[in-house]
């Protein structure tokens, strides 16, 4: 009698794995790759095209030349504008203006000239600003010069008027200024490293999970896998083995392609820290995957193993993304909701640790994500246990 | 060794509630025989191919093949099991040959000679996609599996339903050269002809309960052309009842 039997992994097996989830890994690594671009172009466009504040000086000199052209207009019905001079070739007719305002002006006031004024266009620009959005400013400033308030009597100016307009709305000029300092690339990491990203991967895990032990046994196809001499665990070893390493040719390949382009975009990049970040979601993932696997092993109907397995990890996703309005940063930003923070102690995305992950190579590394980490992995190896053992010693239904 | 029986159950129970499962199957086959397991659908008789599998382990009693534990033992056994499942249902998306051939590898087959000329002998295209089979072709590919490795014991369950009539005669002249070759052959059907044509002994089964075991060589020796296992067993399962009405009044 012919004695061989395959203990613990079958390389057919795993042949056939690849094979059947080959269309499946392809299609997740192709959205998850797109989306690793596309947030860090996304990264890359939000630091680059934040509207740098030109100084009070700049602004003040701006408006003293329009000042000028706006007094000339009243006087001689003249069409003289900052439009009408960034256009034209010949500023003969605007040197002539400011001369006689310089032959007029009081004496303590600075002079003026054409050149002044190109200048002082150019400084708005080279912070990134339109001129013509001050100029549009300057319309209200110069309306109203001299008013006074009707009830109050003080003097009315334009930053009382944006002050009056935003405090109506519920604003104060601080959330203004905290809205334009918000670090939206601090955000965009985390949702992609905890939630979106997250998210593309859970659903593979999931959905491989149960294609690959309780589809089986739910169709009946498993009974060919064990019609042949492979014992219960070779079955769910090689399951699993597919379950570690498909994940982690996915997040490796994304994790090139971040490195990449963001050295080509950012023109530097700490490839450490990026290793770390893409390790740390690695161990989360597979904490989610071994949950999907155990309960693949242990229920014979796919829709329970996808119900448990499935609503598990969605859960998990929900309920980071409700507690990222809870957490720390969007709380400071002004647009978080504290008590939405309990739902960070009901997710093992909690236990992905970003803003500690990325102190790593800076002066002062947070290493707190590691036992956190360590936590991850444990969990991984223990469901990863449970599967196995559960499925050697149960009754299927085949 | 030789009068040890190939295949053994022992008081086998498995209780699935509710009146259904297996309860007390007591059965032995020898070698070179074939035995038939009679009965309709949900008498039991998946149940105890489940055990002989490994499938399943037992509430009570055990099940053996060749000397060995069939829940233990499980996978060293199917090196010398061919297995026919009674559901097919076959792992998608790959063409009959990829199926083969996984199966093949999956077995440690080398001699790919026999695997080809069993494809042949049933009529069998394997370029075909298993998701585009009819259910005739997936039960040609079954049998080709269960036999590709010659294996000492044929385990087959429901295995000509599907079947045009060419080829289930084309089937049971293979049972029967297998049988003639010694190995021993597992049975489980609800078609009389089937069981009547391929086998030795037959049990009939009931509500999980073995009712009746017969042997079919004698009394075809007996009743010659006239015996027929349909009205056998009809004629049994009704003289079951008159015997139970029989009580009550």
């Amino acid at each position: 009698m012919k004695a061989k039997e395959t203990r613990f992994f079958s390389a057919a097996l795993f042949g056939h794995t690849v094979k059947n989830n080959f269309v499946l890994a392809l299609v997740i690594t192709l959205i998850f790759c797109l989306f690793t671009v596309v947030t860090n172009a996304a990264s890359y466009l939000m630091t680059t095209e934040k509207q740098a504040v030109i100084g009070e000086a700049a602004q003040e000199e701006f408006f003293r030349y329009l000042s000028v052209l706006a007094a000339c207009d009243e006087v001689a019905r003249a069409e003289l504008s900052y439009g009408d001079f960034a256009a034209a070739e010949n500023h003969d007719l605007y040197e002539s203006v400011f001369e006689r305002y310089n032959r007029e002006k009081p004496g303590n006031a600075p002079a003026l000239d054409a050149d002044g004024f190109q200048k002082a266009m150019a400084e708005i620009e080279a912070a990134g600003a339109s001129p013509r959005a001050y100029v549009d400013a300057f319309e209200y400033a110069y309306a109203l010069r001299g008013q006074t308030g009707v009830f109050s009597g003080k003097e009315l100016n334009l930053a009382g008027a944006a002050d009056a307009l935003f405090a109506s709305m519920g604003f104060s000029r601080e959330d203004m200024e905290r809205l334009r300092e918000m670090d939206y690339t601090a955000m965009l990491t985390r949702v992609y490293y905890t939630a979106m990203g997250a998210l593309i991967l859970f659903l593979f895990v999931i959905i491989a999970a149960n294609t690959l032990i309780a589809g089986p046994v739910d169709s009946g196809s498993m009974a060919y896998f064990l019609s042949v001499p492979n014992r219960r665990a070779a079955v769910t070893v090689t399951q699993l083995v597919y379950m570690v390493l498909a994940p982690l040719v996915i997040m490796a390949i994304a994790c090139a392609l971040r490195i990449v382009t963001t050295r080509l975009f950012f023109g530097e990049v700490h490839a450490g820290r990026i290793l770390c970040l893409y390790g740390g979601m690695y161990l989360l993932v597979q904490a989610i995957a071994g949950i999907c696997f155990m309960c693949s092993c242990l229920f014979n109907e796919s829709r329970k193993s996808i119900a448990f397995g499935g609503g598990f990890a969605i859960w998990c996703f929900l309920a980071a993304l409700l507690g990222m309005f809870g957490s720390a940063e969007l709380i400071q930003m002004g647009i978080g909701v504290e008590p939405l923070g309990v739902f960070n102690k009901m997710t093992l995305v909690s236990l992905f640790d970003i803003n500690a992950i990325q102190s790593v190579g800076t002066g002062t590394p947070d290493t707190s994500f590691l036992p956190k980490l360590g936590l991850l992995a444990v969990i991984a190896v223990l469901s990863y246990m449970i599967g196995i053992f559960r499925f050697s010693r149960k009754d299927l239904s085949l | 060794m030789t009068d040890q029986p190939v295949l053994r159950v022992d008081h086998l129970t498995k209780d699935y509630g509710r009146g259904r499962g297996a309860f007390d199957i007591t059965l032995a086959v020898g070698r070179g025989e074939c035995y038939g397991f009679l009965g309709p659908n949900g008498a039991g008789k998946t149940t105890t191919i489940r055990h002989l599998m490994g499938f399943s382990k037992p509430n009570k009693g055990s099940s053996a093949i060749l000397g060995r534990d069939c829940w233990r033992d499980a996978a060293i056994l199917k090196n010398d099991i061919g297995y026919i499942p009674g559901e097919i249902e076959l792992p998608a998306a790959m063409t009959g040959a990829g199926f083969l051939r996984m199966m093949e590898k999956m077995r440690g087959v080398t001699d790919h000679g026999r695997t080809a000329r069993l494809v042949e002998r049933f009529h069998l295209d394997p370029s075909v996609r298993v998701k585009k089979m009819s259910f005739g072709m997936k039960r040609k590919l079954a049998i080709v599996t269960a036999l590709m490795h010659d294996p000492a014991v044929l385990i087959l369950d429901e295995p000509s339903s599907g079947l045009d009539p060419m080829m289930q005669k084309e089937f049971i002249d293979c049972i029967a050269e297998e049988k003639s070759r010694g190995k021993t052959i597992f049975l489980s059907s609800h078609f009389f002809h089937e069981i009547d044509a391929a086998c030795d002994r037959a049990a009939i089964i009931k509500e999980g309960h073995i009712v009746s075991e017969m042997d079919l060589k004698a009394l075809k020796a007996k009743e010659g052309n006239g015996f027929d296992l349909e009205k056998y067993f009809l004629d049994f399962y009704r003289e079951e009842a008159e015997g139970r009405t029989g009580d009550e009044s």
